[in-house]
């Protein structure tokens, strides 16, 4: 299961890179082997305000659904929208581009409270 | 109890370590220990329209019936009509209740005049073979052969030509729903003409010690493995129901389109009477297959909107591999489980656009017909 180490992780398992004062969001290797073939993918307009732990998302396998949870708070400035043409990609490459969103972060206190990549391996070994 | 022995609570079958070799995900289904998924559901679901994939159900429960009057008692426990079957044949019936709604849907076979055999759902082993207990008579014999042996299904376009080359007997080996015992390396198959995928192919009783012989063999053919994942999603395609999703204790036959398996005039059965006085009223639900005409997936208990009532809800719903859009099974109102409307499903608070269909014309759309 591949979990770089220069992201940071939340327990609903997405990933995010830090680039400045904008956040790339994504879903985790160990996501994306759980669901199973991702058939389906809801991403929100580019604009919208979300709170921290906000549904942003769903991404669907052939049998499971399940929701994205923004791990701060911030504003979409620009939304991966070819993926929802192109969900296998979520599957085969879910770390680099089958990024989800990029969200301007209000807040940059909020990301302390996130897993680094030691964390995130304790988190998915239980 | 420590987690152990809850591991321990859990059925394995005679296949298990063929799963574990594949990587196979394992999930808890019924009391078993069932592989999910080994490659992924769509090429899992892609190898069974095209070529062929064996499961493991093993878990399903197998019981002879036997005795002088076990064609009687199969033909009173059960809706469909037994006594059409000659021997060696075999029927898709019904178990119900007094009220006339569905216990179990099963397969049932006659093999000879004294022999019955049939096929039960895992999650209703226990309470169908309670009520089987409860209802037969002294001279008839209930023989479960669950944990004895093992249940493999081969199907898809090439699996019946696999299997008689593999058995060394003709193709093709028998017509639908026929079942025989044969020999195979001094061991006896029971091998019938069935499926839950929509594709021909057969469904094959093993000896336990048998099984994982007979699993690689067919492996060894290039047959995908597939698991519970796939086969859900196949007999959603298929239009099939399953119980706990389309039929269940409250639901009639009639209302899951299931009347061709329920015979009233056939002379007195377990919920005949109900049936009888249900049948005299017009059905207030009905099921129909649903296709999304956009992206979005039905899934189960969905709610279902027409002239903005809720009318119904989702019974299954999947992505469909084989049409490679949403579909689903409803239960709506008798009136709008009518082919070709235009009804809605509300998924996450947002109302998306389905056409109904008949259930078993869903997977005809893949072929072009």
């Amino acid at each position: 299961m591949s979990i770089p180490e220069n992201l940071k992780y939340t327990n609903s398992h997405e990933w995010l890179k830090i680039e400045g004062d904008v956040a790339i969001i994504g879903i985790t290797d160990h996501a994306q082997a759980e669901l199973g073939d991702i058939v389906y993918l809801e991403l929100p307009e580019a604009g919208r305000v979300l709170q921290k732990e906000e549904v942003f998302g769903t991404v669907e396998s052939v049998k499971a659904v399940s929701e994205l949870y923004s791990p701060v708070s911030g504003e979409v400035i620009e939304t991966n929208a070819p993926l929802c043409d192109a969900t296998e990609t979520i599957n085969k490459d879910p770390y680099n581009t089958a990024w989800l969103v990029k969200v301007r972060v209000f807040n940059p206190a909020e990301l302390d409270g996130l897993l680094d990549s030691n964390a995130y391996a304790k988190l998915i070994e239980e | 109890m420590d987690i152990t022995e809850i591991n321990e609570s859990l059925l394995r079958t005679p296949l298990y370590s063929a799963h574990n070799d594949l990587n196979a995900k394992i999930t808890p289904f019924a009391g078993w220990e069932m592989p999910l998924v080994y490659s992924g559901i769509l090429n899992e679901v892609e190898a069974v329209r095209k070529r062929s994939g064996i499961f493991d159900v093993s878990h399903m429960c197998r019981v002879r019936i036997l005795g002088s009057d076990a064609a009687d008692f199969i033909q009173y426990l059960t809706s469909n009509d037994s006594h059409r079957l000659s021997n060696g044949t075999g029927q898709y019936s019904l178990l119900l209740n007094d009220q006339g709604g569905i216990k179990d849907d099963i397969l049932q076979f006659r093999l000879s005049e004294e022999e019955y055999f049939l096929i039960l759902n895992a999650g209703n082993a226990k309470k169908d073979l309670d009520w089987i207990l409860s209802h037969k008579p002294p001279s008839v014999t209930l023989e479960d052969i669950t944990r004895e042996t093992a249940m493999i299904a081969w199907q898809g376009p090439e699996a019946l030509k696999q299997c008689a080359s593999l058995l060394k007997i003709d193709y093709p080996p028998m017509e639908r729903y026929q079942i025989r015992k044969l020999s195979y390396k001094n061991q006896t198959l029971i091998v019938s003409r069935t499926g839950y995928t929509g594709e021909d192919g057969c469904e094959i009783t093993v000896h336990a010690d048998f099984a994982l012989l007979l699993w690689r063999e067919i492996m060894e053919l290039g047959v995908t493995p597939c698991g519970l994942g796939a086969r859900d999603t196949l007999r959603i395609e298929a239009g099939f129901p399953l119980y706990g999703h389309e039929i269940d204790e409250d639901v009639f036959p009639r209302e899951a389109g299931l009347s061709w398996a329920v015979i009233p005039d056939k002379g007195k059965f377990i919920g005949s009477d109900a049936i009888i006085e249900n049948n005299r009223a017009k059905a207030e639900k009905r099921s129909i297959g649903i296709l999304a005409m956009d992206k979005t997936i039905p899934r189960q208990g969905y709610p279902i909107i027409a002239d903005e009532r809720n009318i119904g809800f989702v019974t299954s719903g999947t992505y469909s591999p084989t049409l490679k859009c949403g579909i689903g099974i409803v239960r709506v109102n008798a009136p709008y489980a009518k082919a070709g409307k235009t009804l809605h499903v509300e998924i996450r608070g947002k109302s998306y656009p389905v056409t109904t269909i008949e259930k078993h014309k869903m997977l005809s759309l893949s072929k072009g017909d």
